[in-house]
């Protein structure tokens, strides 16, 4: 029954609506048109369980077409108004946010697969490979700076020769030492990056230039940590 | 109290127009212009409770917001082609404040397409297919 009472207030407020507005405009001359669209209104209402049992939601419908008429009009005073050159212009806006957008998936791309690739040759344990593009003429892109860094924790070690076969390593007694004391006197390691070893940079350059060609100029190897 | 005002306004400028009248009438119609939209822009707040309260009205008893939509934008125009047809009328150019009106009611009945549409759709859907 809840539906009912819910269609009766929407009736009775569409006749208050109507009888206001009648009240509302500002001379005769308008009342009868006003009376049909009023009309209109209260017919729907009336009607409206009827419609939503045939076909299902016509709320969202009526809403839809009022908007396309009121877009259609608009949309032909839009037509008029644009020349080709501005056509033109949006194209060429809409075309570069386009490359741009295919850069930027290209560059985390390459990331991923230089950061898989240090990892497979060189042992070290999840580097952050950041790829900077810079457009050149002809729609190409020319890889301009390759920052790689490092996590804190590496031996120098690692970057042995013969770096693809890891082998397992025993672990090591874990010395557990638990502070109660106030741990301002402790104060926290810096996370700050330097420049990585020699021996790294060595290794990354080599990986970098074999794979993708990239020059050692623009490589950067970082290292988180370090005091 | 504004009521007085209004009053007060409206004397005022017809003594100003009748007097002006005789020598110069694009300023006797040029005050009759400005003392009229003076007076439109006066009760504008008026209209604007009156507004509130019909949306209120709706929201609360459940009416779709595009029915309320469409009612003010009849309400909108109904009041700018009244206004700009008297004073065109004031100049003393009937054809042209008819014209005026006659934009306005087209305006509105525009404004009912899309119901009369969907009504017709309904009533055409309503029938049983085929015959």
């Amino acid at each position: 029954m809840a539906w009912l009472a819910e269609w009766l207030k929407q009736i009775i407020a569409i006749i208050l609506l109507a009888g206001i507005v009648e009240l509302l405009l500002p001379s005769n001359a308008y009342q009868r048109y006003v009376r049909l669209v009023l009309g209109l209104f209260i017919l729907l209402a009336l009607l409206s369980p009827i419609l939503s049992l045939l076909q299902g939601e016509f709320g969202p419908r009526l809403e839809a077409s009022i908007r396309d008429w009121q877009g259609s009009a608009a949309r032909q005073a839009v037509q008029t108004g644009h020349s080709l050159t501005e056509l033109q212009q949006q194209a060429a806006v809409l075309n570069s946010r386009q490359q741009d957008q295919a850069a930027e998936l290209a560059a985390a791309k390459l990331a991923g697969e230089m950061a898989a690739e240090i990892s497979r040759r060189s042992g070290a344990p999840q580097p952050r490979v950041e790829v900077l593009l810079e457009a050149e003429s002809g729609g190409y892109w020319r890889i301009s700076k390759v920052a790689v860094s490092l996590a804190e924790e590496m031996e120098e070690g690692n970057a042995s020769t013969s770096p693809s076969i890891s082998s397992p390593e025993p672990i090591e007694p874990v010395a557990v030492e638990v502070w109660l004391g106030s741990t301002t006197d402790h104060p926290e390691p810096q996370q700050a990056t330097r420049e990585a070893s020699e021996r790294w940079q060595q290794v990354i350059r080599t990986i970098l230039a074999d794979g993708w060609g990239v020059a050692s100029e623009l490589i950067q190897v970082t290292q988180a940590g370090g005091e | 109290m504004e009521m007085v005002q209004i009053v007060g306004i409206g004397l005022i400028a017809t003594l100003l127009i009748l007097i002006v009248k005789e020598q110069k009438p694009v300023f006797a119609f040029l005050l009759a212009v400005f003392t009229g939209i003076y007076l439109f822009l006066f009760l504008i707040g008026k209209i604007d409770t009156v507004i509130r309260v019909l949306e209120n009205l709706a929201s609360r008893s459940g009416v779709p917001t595009i029915y309320l939509q469409t009612i003010l934008k009849i309400i909108g125009i109904a009041y700018i082609a009244e206004f700009g047809a008297q004073i065109v009328r004031d100049a003393g150019q009937e054809s042209i404040a008819s014209k005026i009106e006659f934009a306005g009611k087209v305006l509105i009945l525009a404004m009912a397409v899309p119901i009369i549409s969907i009504i017709v759709e309904t009533v055409l859907n309503l029938l049983p297919a085929g015959g």
